[in-house]
């Protein structure tokens, strides 16, 4: 190897680094030091900017701060006017009339109702085909008019309890940047990539002038917002691939903040004084499952909830919370979280881990236990209790999860087997075959709510196989409250409803609930007005009000 | 009827100790360094639930607690305790690593054998699919076939032994080649002895010594791409493996944490095991015969792992 | 069979194997249950969302129909378009593996680097333990996990070094109106932690070709004319040892640029480097097909190409390799 190749190899090696640029074009960005702008990282994946096509959360956190949305919720987690000042509704609940403020796009172009209104009609019209994804929050919604550019109309077809709530997810978009795209027949709106025509026209707090989903996209303050002026110049939000590089970035301050800290990560990171870390609230709970379904083919002894309640009493939730979640979570007992409260049920607590009652439990149950310890089912067809646990892998720490279940389930005489596959996989064999739920016996998964639990609620629905449903259950007492619920406009009486629904499925235990996660968040100091992440998809507050203090 | 007894062919017969490989191997350092730490391995998975301080499932403190007097090398991100787990470890990446390679060794000696005895097309369309196989990148491949399968112990066996045959059927069809000139094969084959017969009774026995060794440099590959295949979070979770020890350790943040003590032992022991491993299979390979040409240094065909380099090649 | 028809041969090969990759591609991806409609837990992904969706990802059609598809518009160039946000496959196969491309190449820099110093002490101290040591400590570094290798670097070098740990730039330099200067070093001190991992990694390789091309020239006879026409055994060496290895350095070259681009998929996933491994291993989770189909073969072809022209320059090697 001589010298001169040494070079040429050097030479190129250069080169081929001075082009290996981000993946968007560079515009060159400066942000006012006195506004600022806080560099915020997430593990969360960005899928598209454009609203027709994005589903995950951080394309929704997004869009929240830069279209205008009629409410959003403040930080006791209640509905508050965002673009709104005040709105009506008509007698029969039919009719919801909105005061919008006046305000600008970004490109200078004014914000009125008419946007709202052709938004809405627009994913009306297509709702069945390139606007589906839009749709549910504007469900029962028939028409949408503006008489005035302030003055807002939407007409539904039934007296909806959760209209607002579904509101706080209905982006405005800009008519006259969107109306071109969708045409007559809204062909090719999927196809449409704003992440490519930057930047992005918003009408909310901020808009997106820099977007690359596997680097940092930036947000900045659009002059034209209705509301009050964000203290910030900018939001930058860069994704890692994994928590470890996020931690080190926030630790060598090159990130302000962090909305997701990993809990074994929390005790340590908060000790070097000059970060601070905040176990908030979570949405998250952790949840086993039992397959419910009528037809399941073998061992059916699992449906029977007399069964299920003897095995509810082991599952050690105070190990799972000290090792897995190291002690940032709560015990739970239902699908509904405080977060909604009043509609969470109080009175059900969860089942006590005793395993002595577990066990005397299945002795009288019948279940007598063989030469090698595991128990065996009663009667004809007598099998060992050996079941095959479903878990995916998407779900952090699911594999410590499932290994406290196991061990516990052991000393009960019950053997748990894990089967571990990444989420869609996992959910193909919870539905095999063809939807019908024949195959699986147990499940560990977990569920993201929203504030209003109508969605929650919605997933152990009948209607929900091959859709949310990962248990199977069908039941239609259940399903008839939920339908009520839908319709009841006296919270009080909803909420009597929403109790009896929880009682149910307690009852029949299709999910064994395990613990909601605090949502546990970072940030530097020199910070102020800070607000928990678990409402950046919910609300323009936490960057609204966020402002650097050094 | 044995080809001894027809009194036609005798097959060289000699005491195991006198042969030329035990010898060469007795005097090769390589070997015997390659073989004791293989025994030691081999005695600590067998003797492990007698020998770990703690049980494999027992919780003995808090997640990553620092080394101490009780816990030599600190517990892991489950409160476990890191030396049994380590002991443990060798049972599953040893059986991963010996069931591999027995896969590969069967797919490809079978491949190679019937390449080299058979010739012509059979061996054009046999070294065809070999090559393509050969071609397509490891890796990205066993990804996608775990995320298809599952992750169990026996898939991930499987995938292993699957797309590691390739390099022991080339091996393996030289050989074949090499045996099926000889003289003796040719008379037996003319006496009418069938195909069978003459490569179970001649050419595997000739064979065989040459598929040990690969079979023991297969089992160092297999160790080694376990513990990538863990690190993708494709391996087999109830199954403690050295590989899944280092991924645990890293999906739960030891690193920002700290805990050098659940990362670092368990990938010098797979260094060691398949440094040892790689020695005893190359001595073996040079000492069946050092004018075999068998190529491991770089040059030819590279998967996921080269041929590791030999300290006594090219000399 | 002669040269040229063995170039023309193993030429036509490569091209098939290609296709034959490309076609495996499309079976095994899609042999896995469940599509990239199958999960969705959201709020706004209903079911009538997941039918429609897998109407327009075409996945509603026959297996078969869909690779029909596949190899139309792969004839015409065209990869696709990534299922996760509906735009074309190819450009966002290129930044990806611009970016992986000059790590492979700082990679293998580094290898070449250590080979030569660890080769150079093997031969000067023939036969004593400075000479195993290098040697071994090449095997000893090839066989650590990769990934293992990339977690030690980030726990012990990179603090003291002052070496960032994650992608491939700091996405906030762009503030600072940063000089081209700036922009590079950035760059650079990104790439080193990584290309540092594959250089310790492959560096085995290294040292022993150039520890056998100098044992090979010290004991050539040139080497006393040599010297006795006046010039120094350094010169002599530095002439001809290294020409006697850079023909077997360069195929090497070569064939690790064909394996790392696959072999990468570790260090990436080690580093956060968004490059063509992590993209790759992203796209299986995600169930994006078409982008997976497009990063394989992305990958396959170089593995393919990189070999070939391996095999070519083997030719010149050792000629009676040609059958």
């Amino acid at each position: 190897m001589n010298a001169r190749r040494l070079l040429c190899l050097i030479a190129l090696a250069l080169a081929a680094v001075a082009t290996a640029a981000p993946a968007s074009p560079a515009a060159s960005e400066k942000a006012a030091k006195d506004g600022g702008i806080v560099r915020m990282g997430t593990t969360e994946p960005f899928d598209s900017m454009n609203p027709f096509v994005a589903f995950q959360a951080i394309s929704y956190e997004v869009f929240t701060n830069v279209y205008p949305v009629l409410v959003q919720y403040d930080t006791h987690f209640k509905l508050i006017g965002d673009w709104a000042k005040s709105w009506t509704t008509s007698k029969d609940g039919l009719t919801w009339t909105f005061k919008v403020k006046p305000g600008k796009w970004s490109d200078g172009k004014p914000l009125t109702a008419d946007d709202a209104a052709w938004t809405g009609n627009t994913i009306l019209k297509f709702k069945k085909g390139a606007a589906a994804s839009l749709a549910p929050f504007i469900s029962h919604a028939t028409k949408l008019s503006a008489p005035d550019p302030t003055t807002l109309v939407i007409k539904y077809d039934k007296a909806v309890a959760n209209v607002l709530p579904q509101l706080e997810q209905f982006f405005i978009l800009p008519r006259h940047v969107w109306e071109p795209i969708v045409g007559s027949a809204a062909k090719g709106l999927k196809d449409y990539d704003p992440g490519a025509h930057l930047p992005i026209v918003g009408g909310g707090s901020f808009y997106v002038t820099k977007y690359d989903k596997k680097g940092t996209t930036i947000l900045t303050r659009n002059p034209g917002y209705y509301g009050t002026r964000p203290h910030l110049d900018a939001v930058g939000i860069s994704w890692f691939a994994n928590s470890d590089a996020m931690i080190a970035a926030l630790k060598s301050n090159d990130l302000d903040y962090v909305d997701s800290v990993p809990q074994t990560v929390a005790t340590t990171l908060g000790k070097s004084g000059d970060i601070q870390v905040i176990p908030g609230p979570g949405i998250e709970v952790r949840d086993f499952g039992f397959n419910s379904s009528p037809k399941k083919k073998k061992n059916r002894e699992l449906l029977d909830p007399k069964l299920r309640a003897a095995l509810s009493h082991a599952f050690d939730r105070k190990q799972m919370i000290d090792v897995v979640w190291r002690g940032l979570a709560q015990p739970r007992a239902t699908l509904v979280t405080p977060l909604s409260s009043p509609y969470m049920n109080t009175k059900l607590q969860p089942e006590k881990y005793d395993l002595a009652l577990a066990n005397s439990m299945l002795d009288k149950l019948g279940y007598k236990r063989g030469s090698d310890g595991i128990r065996r089912t009663p009667g004809a067809n007598s099998h060992p209790m050996s079941y095959g646990v479903i878990t995916p892998t998407s779900v952090q720490g699911i594999n410590r999860e499932f290994a406290i279940v196991r061990d516990s389930f052991q000393k009960i005489g019950v053997k748990l087997t894990q089967r571990s596959y990444d989420a869609t996989t996992a959910f193909t064999e919870i539905t095999k075959p063809n939807n019908k739920y024949l195959d699986f016996d147990m499940m560990m998964w977990d569920w993201l709510g929203y504030f209003d639990p109508d969605y929650i609620l919605s997933v152990v629905g009948c209607d929900q196989y091959g859709g949310w449903s990962d248990t199977a259950y069908c039941n239609p007492a259940y399903d008839k409250l939920y339908q009520q619920q839908g319709v009841t406009l006296d919270p009080e009486k909803r909420q009597q409803i929403v109790w009896k629904m929880q009682e149910i499925l307690y009852r029949d235990k299709p999910y064994i609930q395990l613990a909601q996660l605090k949502l546990v968040y970072a940030f530097r100091n020199g910070w102020t007005g800070i607000a928990p992440p678990i409402l950046n998809a919910s609300s323009k507050l936490p960057w609204l009000n966020l402002q650097k203090t050094s | 009827m044995s080809a001894q007894a027809e009194g036609l062919v005798v097959a060289p017969r000699r005491r195991l100790r006198d042969n030329a490989v035990v010898v060469a191997l007795r005097g090769s350092h390589q070997a015997i360094f390659g073989g004791a730490v293989l025994s030691v391995v081999i005695l600590i998975a067998l003797l492990a639930p007698w020998i770990a301080p703690y049980g494999e499932h027992e919780r003995v403190g808090e997640v990553f607690e620092p080394p101490s007097s009780a816990h030599w090398l600190g517990l892991d991100d489950g409160g476990f305790d890191m030396v049994s787990l380590m002991m443990f470890g060798t049972r599953v990446s040893l059986i991963v690593g010996f069931s591999a390679a027995l896969v590969a060794m069967l797919i490809g000696g079978s491949v190679g054998i019937i390449a080299g005895f058979f010739g012509g097309r059979t061996d054009t369309l046999l070294m065809r699919i070999t090559d393509y196989f050969i071609s397509i990148p490891d890796l990205p491949l066993m990804i996608v076939v775990a995320a298809v399968w599952g992750r169990s112990l026996r898939n991930i066996i499987l995938i292993i032994g699957v797309i590691y045959w390739t390099s022991t059927a080339r091996v393996v069809r030289a050989q074949v080649k090499s045996v099926r000139e000889r003289g003796y094969i040719r008379r037996t084959r003319v006496l009418g002895a069938s195909n069978m017969r003459l490569i179970v009774r001649h050419v595997l026995p000739q064979v065989a010594p040459l598929l040990v060794a690969t079979s023991v440099l297969m089992v160092a590959y297999a160790i080694f791409a376990e513990t990538a295949i863990a690190f993708l979070g494709l391996g087999d979770p109830s199954a403690t493996s050295w590989g899944l020890l280092i991924e645990n350790a890293f999906a739960r943040d030891a690193i920002t944490v700290g805990a050098w003590w659940a990362i670092v032992p368990p990938g010098i022991a797979v260094a060691i095991v398949v440094v040892a491993l790689t020695m005893l299979g190359t001595a073996i390979e040079d000492a069946l015969n050092p004018r075999l040409r068998v190529s491991h240094v770089s040059v030819r065909r590279f998967k996921l792992r080269a041929a590791p380099p030999r300290p006594e090649d090219e000399t | 069979m002669r040269s040229t028809e063995y170039v023309v041969r193993r030429i036509a090969f490569a091209f098939a194997t290609i296709f034959v990759a490309a076609t495996l591609n499309f079976v095994i991806f899609r042999a896995a249950p469940g599509d990239a409609t199958t999960a969705m837990r959201c709020l706004s992904c209903t079911d009538e969302v997941r039918a429609q969706l897998r109407q327009e990802l075409g996945l509603d059609k026959s297996k078969f129909q869909q690779y029909v598809i596949y190899l139309k518009d792969l004839a015409h160039g065209d990869l696709g378009r990534s299922f996760q946000n509906r735009q074309p496959v190819l450009p966002q196969l290129w930044q990806p593996l611009k970016n992986t491309l000059p790590m492979l190449l700082l990679g293998t820099f580094f290898s070449i680097l250590f080979g030569l110093i660890t080769g150079v002490v093997a031969a000067w101290r023939r036969g004593t333990l400075p000479e195993r040591l290098s040697v071994w400590t090449g095997l000893a570094f090839f066989s650590l996990p990769t990934q293992w290798l990339g977690i030690m670097l980030i726990l012990y070098l990179a603090d003291p070094l002052g070496l960032p740990t994650n992608g491939i730039s700091d996405p906030y330099l762009s503030f600072s109106n940063p000089s081209l200067w700036a922009e590079f070093t950035d760059r650079l001190s990104h790439m080193v932690l990584p290309s540092l991992t594959l250089g310790l990694v492959l560096f085995g390789e290294y040292t022993l070709i150039t520890r056998s091309a100098l044992l090979e020239t010290f004991g050539e006879d040139y080497v006393l004319t040599a010297r006795a026409k006046g010039l120094t055994t350094w010169q002599v060496v530095r002439t001809h040892a290294f020409r006697n290895s850079l023909l077997p350095i360069t195929t090497l070259i070569f064939i690790s640029l064909g394996f790392i681009t696959a072999g990468s998929i570790l260090i990436e996933a080690v580093f956060n480097y968004p490059g063509i491994g992590l993209l790759t291993y992203q796209s299986v989770f995600q169930k994006d097909y078409p982008m997976l189909q497009g990063a394989f073969l992305v990958i396959t072809a170089s593995v393919v190409i990189a070999n070939l022209i391996a095999d070519l320059l083997y030719i010149k090697l050792d000629p009676r390799i040609v059958e």
